[in-house]
């Protein structure tokens, strides 16, 4: 058990808005590079970029705070790079915040060992034995120089039977948390520029996650993270968990609940108290020429969509679906920093942000074939998925956030109320939200 | 010099530099112009350079990045690559309004439409006297060029050429005079039926000037129905009738270097097509050469391939001195990580970059050619720097090789791209799995160990079996 030395934070939560129904929460979250407004989802650029966008490209549709992958930066570039370089923010140019993402061991966990040390598997690159503990982990999220960096955890799949391994894999992840801490104050002033959040570890053993989340919150950690979900367990167990753990929880930290990026969980797990997500499944389902729209996932390959000459989504607002050359409209959010391109010299060639008229057709010929598709389709995804956010927490500051869900599901179901799944209208009966009662549809 | 030119494209020559040395013919030397497409008002000077797509969009470039970032002005479409479908459901032909409007094409460039990509892929069956043989992403098919002339119509491009009819191989005695024949007679009907008054340029074909004079004969009597000239050989440009050379001329044969750029632009070429700019983006090759260059000790690369680790944490530019986005923002090392890591976004800047080079490049050519420095100033460009492209060490956008062993160079040397390559009976997968068994890696490794069955014969005899 840690010393419990008083934790240093690099970040200020702000709370904004409470919705007076729902656990939902709207804030400000004042990060070393800019502000960042929740409920937050964070994009994730695995190596460093996020696939086949420029980095202003990611800007221009709001994001101020995107993930990157602390095992994948670790073995390439890798640590040396990273010194030289100057950490990731350098090597991408990216001037806005950086989170870096856990190990992701579940996926993994095949082709490697977790010991008490920490975790053993084999370079997919060179095949040689590698051993990754909390202290190197936490030292490369270091050298990355991230905003927020994630503990190193001992993740099992959410659905395993095995009950002992699943409170050994909980009572390790403290331990490990504690691990992470000491190495985290050491040297540098670390903690002063970077924020460490701890990972609820627990299952779907809603005691265990109890008992985590009252050892983690003594951490004091800037921030705190619902991890192993998302993983295949039973929606309904899903729900349980964050609506135990957030209740658990203290109001003035961030929570982030990882892996979590379809938008009925996203705007359930709002309502359930959570803040933050992360998911890579917008930006692939992109590459699969899936495009997310106010009503429901598009499957633009399909033959219908040959001659649907209209915008992906016309009440969109990225620079994909906007008329062509239509001026970029104003920020996302009012508080985030304007984007890097808005202060180059005009008359360079610098980004302009404007729209680009794009229909379903023309990504039905592009999909599969040719990578601008899969480019185009990602910046589309990425921006709905911000702007779905950004309504919600409009909604929530306007105290209407029931509304907002039942009008979402309403059209993500095109009105047929029988398609609403259960475990979503429970979890939200649980929160004084009757997705199935009221008459204020669209 | 007039322009001579109808509905939509001027062309004002306004100086050419005769008796060069490499011309030799009363119609060659650097010639500078400026082509400006009225309706669209876009214009640019020439020499210059036009892109190349891919289903509509410049490889690797979305809208917004080609319109903000690169100094194109002219890209080239291949209506192959969109009638996949039989002809009422082809949705290109269903759009309400144009080409354009069809693949949001950026209005700061201008849109040159063609029956087929530049260069082609060679199909298995020939031309017919009413048909083109073309590669669509399903498989070979005929256009009927009739076809050809309503897309013209209906789709509006700012440009469009002519369709050449060119044979697999070097036509023989009779295939030539066939040649002519038919590109005559579908530019007669093309210019009948031309009810958009879309601007047109006429092929030139890669044969002697001798066997189609009778075929310039007619371009002449139909100047003013031409906007420009395709020329399929650019050595072509140096015997042109004086009658033509008001036109602008594009060169669509493969100038695969710099130096062969610089060449051409001696004979008389405005406008080319570079092959070389998307191959070496593909490749991780960053451009690195300037117009004319400072002539040093040692030659210069004209390239440098990113895939080395020797740029792992290099903050320089892509190249030394270069403004473009890639430059201003990147370095080599992102872009190194990027292309190891199989990133797509590493074609992007790559992309944008190359762009850059090229624009630069024209850029001073005219210069020079204004100057009339532009004879020295290729000598000094053909002593500054190397005569090819450093060699492609990594592998393209879509191809993963186990590893960049002596033992794959051939088989990375067959990189191709897109769905765009001539497929052959037998031949191994393209694309080697990239995911495999935990304990495979022994089988693979005996398996990997034979000789690759797709190196040329030719090549297994100078080298014998033993050294793969």
């Amino acid at each position: 058990m840690a010393t419990m030395k008083s934790m240093p934070s690099a970040l200020k939560y702000e709370l904004i808005a409470r919705c007076s129904t729902t656990k939902a929460r709207a804030s400000v979250l004042r990060l070393p590079h800019g502000p960042v407004e929740t409920p937050l989802f964070m994009p994730v650029a695995t190596q460093g970029t996020l696939k086949g966008l420029t980095p202003e490209q990611l800007e221009s549709v709001g994001c101020r705070l995107c993930l990157n992958n602390t095992y994948h930066l670790g073995l390439r570039p890798g640590q040396i790079v990273l010194d030289k370089i100057g950490g990731a923010h350098k090597l991408q140019s990216w001037s806005h915040n950086i989170l870096t993402g856990e190990f992701q061991m579940v996926s993994l966990l095949q082709l490697a060992t977790v010991t008490e040390k920490g975790v053993e598997f084999l370079s997919p690159h060179d095949g040689t034995p590698m051993l990754l503990t909390p202290e190197h982990s936490i030292s490369l999220q270091h050298s990355i120089g991230s905003d927020i960096i994630m503990q190193l955890d001992d993740v099992i799949v959410t659905t395993s039977p095995d009950e002992k391994r699943m409170r050994e894999a909980m009572d390790r992840s403290i331990r490990w948390l504690d691990r992470c801490v000491e190495e985290h104050l050491k040297g540098d002033s670390y903690a002063e520029r970077q924020n460490l959040f701890c990972i609820i570890q627990g299952g779907l053993d809603l005691g265990m996650r109890k008992e985590c989340c009252e050892e983690m919150v003594k951490r004091d950690t800037p921030g705190i993270a619902i991890g192993g979900l998302s993983g295949g367990e039973a929606k309904d167990e899903y729900c349980k968990v964050v609506d135990t753990c957030t209740s658990l929880l203290p109001d003035g930290k961030p929570r982030y609940v990882m892996g979590v990026g379809y938008p009925e969980d996203l705007v359930v797990s709002i309502a359930l108290g959570a803040d933050m997500f992360d998911c890579v499944w917008g930006t692939r389902t992109a590459r699969f020429g899936n495009a997310i729209t106010s009503s429901g996932v598009l499957n633009l390959r399909n033959a219908i969509y040959a001659e649907d000459f209209r915008a992906v989504d016309p009440e969109c607002q990225c620079p994909v679906c906007r008329p062509l050359d239509s001026p970029a409209p104003p920020l996302l959010n009012s508080t985030i920093n304007p984007p890097s391109y808005a202060s180059a010299p005009r008359g360079d060639d610098s980004y302009t942000g404007r729209g680009l008229g794009i229909t379903k057709a023309y990504i039905h010929h592009l999909a599969a074939k040719e990578t601008v598709g899969a480019h185009l389709l990602t910046m589309h995804n990425v921006a709905f998925l911000l702007s779905l956010m950004n309504k919600a927490r409009i909604a929530i500051v306007e105290d209407r956030y029931p509304a907002f869900l039942r009008e979402f599901f309403f059209k993500w179901y095109s009105g047929d109320k029988g398609k609403y799944p259960t475990w979503a209208v429970d979890a939200l009966r649980g929160v004084g939200v009757d997705l199935l009662q009221g008459e204020s549809e669209v | 010099m007039a322009a001579a030119a109808k509905s939509g494209i001027v062309f004002d020559l306004q100086t050419v530099r005769s008796g060069d040395a490499a011309s030799g013919g009363n119609s060659g030397g650097a010639r500078i112009g400026r082509f400006a497409a009225t309706g669209s008002g876009v214009s640019f000077n020439t020499p210059s350079f036009i892109a190349q797509t891919s289903r509509g969009a410049v490889p690797h470039l979305s809208g917004d990045n080609l319109r903000d970032h690169t100094d194109v002005r002219v890209v080239y479409v291949a209506l192959e690559d969109f009638i996949e479908k039989s002809h009422p459901n082809v949705p290109v032909y269903n759009h309400p309004s144009t080409l354009r409007d069809f693949i949001s094409h950026p209005s700061n460039s201008l849109l040159m439409l063609a029956p087929r990509r530049s260069p082609p892929v060679t199909t298995a069956t020939p031309n017919t006297d009413a048909s083109i043989a073309i590669l669509t992403s399903v498989g070979f098919r005929a256009l009927e060029v009739d076809d050809y002339f309503n897309a013209v119509s209906s789709l509006r491009p700012d440009i469009a050429i002519s369709p050449p009819d060119l044979p697999h191989q070097t036509p023989g005695k009779n295939r030539g005079p066939k040649m002519v024949f038919r590109t005559e007679l579908w530019l007669g009907e093309l210019v009948n039926r031309n009810a958009s008054n879309t601007p047109l340029f006429a092929p030139i074909l890669p044969l002697d000037i001798e066997q189609q004079s009778y075929y310039l004969g007619y371009l002449k009597e139909h100047i003013s129905s031409l906007s420009g000239l395709a020329l399929y050989d650019a050595r072509l440009a140096v015997n042109l009738p004086d009658d033509l050379k008001g036109l602008p001329r594009l060169s669509l044969d493969e100038a695969l270097t710099p130096h062969k750029v610089l060449q051409r632009v001696g004979w008389g070429v405005d406008i080319f097509d570079l092959v070389f700019l998307t191959q070496m983006t593909d490749a991780g090759i960053s451009l690195t050469f300037q117009f004319p260059g400072e002539t040093a000790r040692k030659k210069e690369a004209l390239g440098v391939d990113l895939w080395s680790n020797e740029y792992a944490a290099s903050l320089d530019p892509l190249a030394v001195g270069c403004k473009c986005y890639a430059c201003r923002k990147h370095h080599r090392a992102y872009v190194q990580h990027l292309l190891t890591a199989k990133e797509m976004t590493a074609w992007v800047l790559l992309q944008i970059h190359n762009v850059k080079i090229v624009s630069n490049f024209f850029a001073a050519i005219r210069g020079s050619i204004t100057r009339g420095t532009f004879e020295e100033d290729c000598k000094t460009f053909a002593q500054t720097y190397k005569e090819e492209f450093p060699e492609q060490t990594g592998h393209g956008p879509r191809y993963h090789f186990p590893s960049p062993s002596p033992r794959n160079a051939l088989l990375i040397q067959k990189r191709l791209r897109g769905y765009q390559f001539k497929s052959e009976g037998g031949a191994r997968k393209k694309n080697p799995k990239a995911f495999n068994k935990l304990g495979g890696d022994k089988q693979e490794a005996l398996e990997g160990s034979e000789t690759p069955p797709d190196i040329d014969a030719e090549r297994l005899e100078q080298v014998g079996l033993r050294s793969y």
